[in-house]
């Protein structure tokens, strides 16, 4: 499904449904009475880049993070390749923890104990990478983010800039499938978001990580990602590729943003 | 498991103790109705609300002096805070004894105000440091300085409520204070000493019966204090930014002096009279030689109970933190502190006393059993509000980035409240050493410092009971006194 496609109902599917990445399937979140989510069905290929975009309380956090097992959905199917993550049908369940996914959100949420180099370390060891190959991916990382200078810091002596850069190694360290990114940049400056988001986008790539990138800014919104998911009220009001959405606008959020780059 | 090691460190002595309520109910009933029970319980009333009134703005005044304004030396002054809290009440009473021209209730009034008044004033400042600096700007912006002032004090007075209800569990259970305190003059007798009179005549059900009201005077605010608790321990915004100090202007250093005159009166002066009751330094080191057995059992009972308290506390905590609700938990732990410690060492006895249990109840380890029951919550308390103020993402990083809930406690959790633990066990070794009623009840007690500090004071000379009472202030506020010195942060409660 490459076209824009904007009714409100939910028989939208984000992306092709192939089975290699990302696979959810009516996917409902609830609080309490409160319907975060409703029945969003998505795909995300290994190294595709996908902007999830929507007005505040759209439900775009909420999806992010039963994605990444920390909430769990009333209803649906979570799947990345033959792999159920969660299955309303055979209850199935699988723990953040052994989903091996990365995620940033707008607070680095970095451990204030451990220098730039431990936190790489760490995860490498929860992950199972044996010692002896730990030291060498940590230091390709560093390299990789821009931060190798900084190992040896913890994270209260690096700058927002340097915070973000670590969270992504930390995220994809240890062979991270799916990179889900939460407003990440939202406290940088205009200019650093802008080169860090390229940056990320393009590190994510090249790891072959998918990447679920939920953001505010119509920018990077209309030039990061390879495709665009517009959420409105818990449900899919448009998907397609910048481009598509840029030309048909679907609804007064939508069409705002589009404005908004346009100027 | 672990809830049933707190049950059976708590709970079953005292239902044990209290079960004789239905084995001698004709006693029981007896003890309800006799007419000197009730005016005792006046009495301790009227004790422990005369000490609210004074305690609650005291500390309250204290608290935001050193938390919201520019007050000099503010950092220091918290850190010194808790000493009076911290110095067993046998040591206020010895060195106030005699010296103030006080004495019946007015007299045992100052004592608990002096004693008690860091529980008002940890437990407000927590509360006051979580008044973020957007909130304190717009009430400013929008009602000037006294809007301020009102929108802190409703900040701090759920908190200065719960030091109040802690101290008034240890106010309605504590007998030995009023003793001593007007052993000369008019006498006051206060509701726990009826207990404890009870005892010694083995009128267990009478005993038992007699505890009733007091438990219910302190169960019933404790678990409304305890609900509130939970409502104050939310966790830290990330993003958090404390409240800039007030400037308080010329007035300042009286205000300062406020708080000094207290820390002199709560710790420097009481240790300064001990010194100088004492005499000189001869008798202090002959006393520290004649007590030394006592006192190395007595510092190795406190870092025992202490280690175990914070042993169990750990895992209870974060047991409580995936509950939903958690307050259950919370009056279990806290029940033993809300039961008068005679009753509790009565239900020890009952427990223990038995040829098969010797070796436990002759030992230390049914002192263990008194001091980690009766004090688990002191341990839980701090450790249970570092655990609910972590920030979650840190966690949830953790989890994503493939640990499980074991390796998450221990790579991230503990050593992010590392020094909170550190400092729940030296608040728990202090107030080990400041217990005195329930281990006056255990055979084994006898062999602790304060209880040989207690049977000295109406035999020994004046000056070998205070240079005892010294050496027992000294060896309670040493691991505090170390914790400050190497963490250089005041020691929190909540």
């Amino acid at each position: 499904m490459n076209q824009s496609n904007h009714q409100p109902k939910n028989e939208v599917t984000a992306g092709r449904p192939d089975g290699a990445g990302l696979n959810v399937e009516a996917l409902s979140v609830q609080y309490g009475h409160i319907q975060a989510v409703r029945e969003v069905s998505l795909s995300v290929q290994p190294g595709e880049h996908i902007a999830i975009i929507g007005p505040s309380g759209s439900g775009k956090s909420s999806l992010l993070r039963s994605v990444a097992g920390l909430i769990r959905p009333a209803a649906g199917r979570i799947t990345w390749a033959d792999e159920t993550w969660f299955d309303t049908d055979g209850t199935q369940w699988i723990e953040p923890e052994h989903r091996r996914i990365g995620m940033i959100a707008q607070q680095p949420a970095l451990w204030p104990h451990l220098t730039a180099r431990a936190h790489l370390m760490r995860v490498l060891g929860w992950r199972g990478v044996k010692r002896r190959d730990r030291a060498g991916q940590t230091e390709r990382l560093l390299e990789l983010v821009g931060i190798a200078h900084r190992a040896t810091h913890r994270p209260a002596e690096l700058s927002g800039g340097e915070q973000q850069r670590l969270a992504l190694a930390r995220a994809l360290v240890g062979g991270s499938r799916l990179l889900l990114l939460d407003e990440p940049l939202g406290q940088l400056d205009l200019v650093r978001r802008r080169e860090l988001g390229r940056e990320m986008s393009r590190i994510a790539q090249e790891m072959g990580a998918a990447v679920l990138h939920v953001t505010h800014d119509p920018t990077d919104a209309m030039s990061l990602p390879d495709r665009i998911v517009v959420l409105e009220g818990g449900r899919i009001l448009q998907y397609g590729t910048p481009d598509e959405i840029r030309s048909q606008p679907a609804g007064a959020f939508v069409e705002a943003v589009v404005r908004m780059t346009n100027a | 498991m672990l809830i049933v090691v707190v049950v059976l460190l708590g709970l079953v002595p005292v239902g044990m103790a209290m079960a004789d309520l239905f084995r001698r109910p004709a006693e029981a009933w007896s003890a309800l109705v006799d007419p000197v029970l009730w005016p005792r319980i006046g009495t301790s009333l009227l004790i422990a609300l005369l000490t609210l009134a004074f305690m609650l703005p005291l500390g309250l005044m204290m608290a935001w002096l050193l938390v919201r304004t520019n007050l000099p030396a503010r950092r220091l002054g918290m850190m010194l805070i808790p000493f009076p809290l911290f110095l067993p009440p046998l040591v206020h009473v010895l060195s106030w004894f005699g010296v103030i021209p006080l004495s019946g209730i007015p007299a045992i009034v100052l004592v608990y105000v002096i004693a008690f008044t860091p529980f008002v004033v940890l437990l407000s400042a927590r509360s006051l440091e979580q008044i973020s600096r957007a909130h304190a700007e717009t009430v400013q912006l929008m009602g000037g300085k006294r809007a301020v002032l009102l929108d802190d004090l409703r900040h701090a007075l759920p908190a200065a409520t719960i030091g109040g209800v802690l101290a008034l569990v240890f106010m309605l259970g504590d007998f030995a204070v009023a003793d001593f305190l007007t052993s000369v003059g008019p006498k006051v007798t206060v509701y726990a000493d009826t207990i404890y009179v009870h005892h010694l005549a083995q009128r267990s059900g009478a005993a038992a019966a007699t505890a009733v009201p007091g438990i219910l005077l302190c169960l019933v605010p404790l678990i409304w204090a305890l609900r509130r608790r939970r409502q104050l321990g939310a966790t830290v915004d990330p993003r958090f930014e404390r409240a800039e100090p007030l400037t308080l202007g010329g007035t300042r250093w009286g205000l300062l002096l406020l708080i000094v005159i207290y820390l002199l009166i709560g710790t420097a002066l009481p240790l300064i009279s001990l010194a100088w009751q004492a005499g000189s330094w001869t008798t202090i080191l002959e006393q520290a030689r004649g007590a030394s057995d006592r006192i190395m059992f007595t510092v190795l009972l406190g870092a025992a109970a202490a280690t175990g308290m914070v042993l169990l506390a750990l895992p209870l905590m974060l047991f409580a933190q995936r509950l939903r609700r958690a307050w259950w938990l919370d009056v279990l732990i806290f029940l033993p502190l809300a039961v008068p410690p005679l009753i509790l060492g009565v239900g020890l006895i009952r427990v223990w006393n038995r040829p098969l249990l010797d070796a436990i109840y002759l030992g230390p380890g049914v002192l263990l059993i008194a001091l980690i029951g009766r004090y688990l919550a002191f341990a839980a308390l701090p450790i249970g509000g570092s655990i609910e103020r972590l920030d979650r993402s840190m966690l949830d990083a953790a989890r994503l980035a493939g640990a499980g809930r074991f390796v998450r406690t221990v790579r991230i959790t503990l050593p992010l409240i590392a020094s909170t633990v550190i400092a729940a066990w030296c608040i728990s070794f202090c107030f080990t050493l400041r217990e005195l009623d329930t281990l006056i009840m255990l055979r084994a007690g006898q062999r602790t410092l304060p209880f040989h500090l207690y049977s000295n004071v109406v035999f020994a000379r004046q000056e070998d009971v205070a240079a005892l009472a010294l050496i027992l202030a000294g060896v309670t506020i040493m691991p505090l006194l170390l914790y400050l010195a190497i963490a250089r942060r005041a020691i929190r409660f909540l």
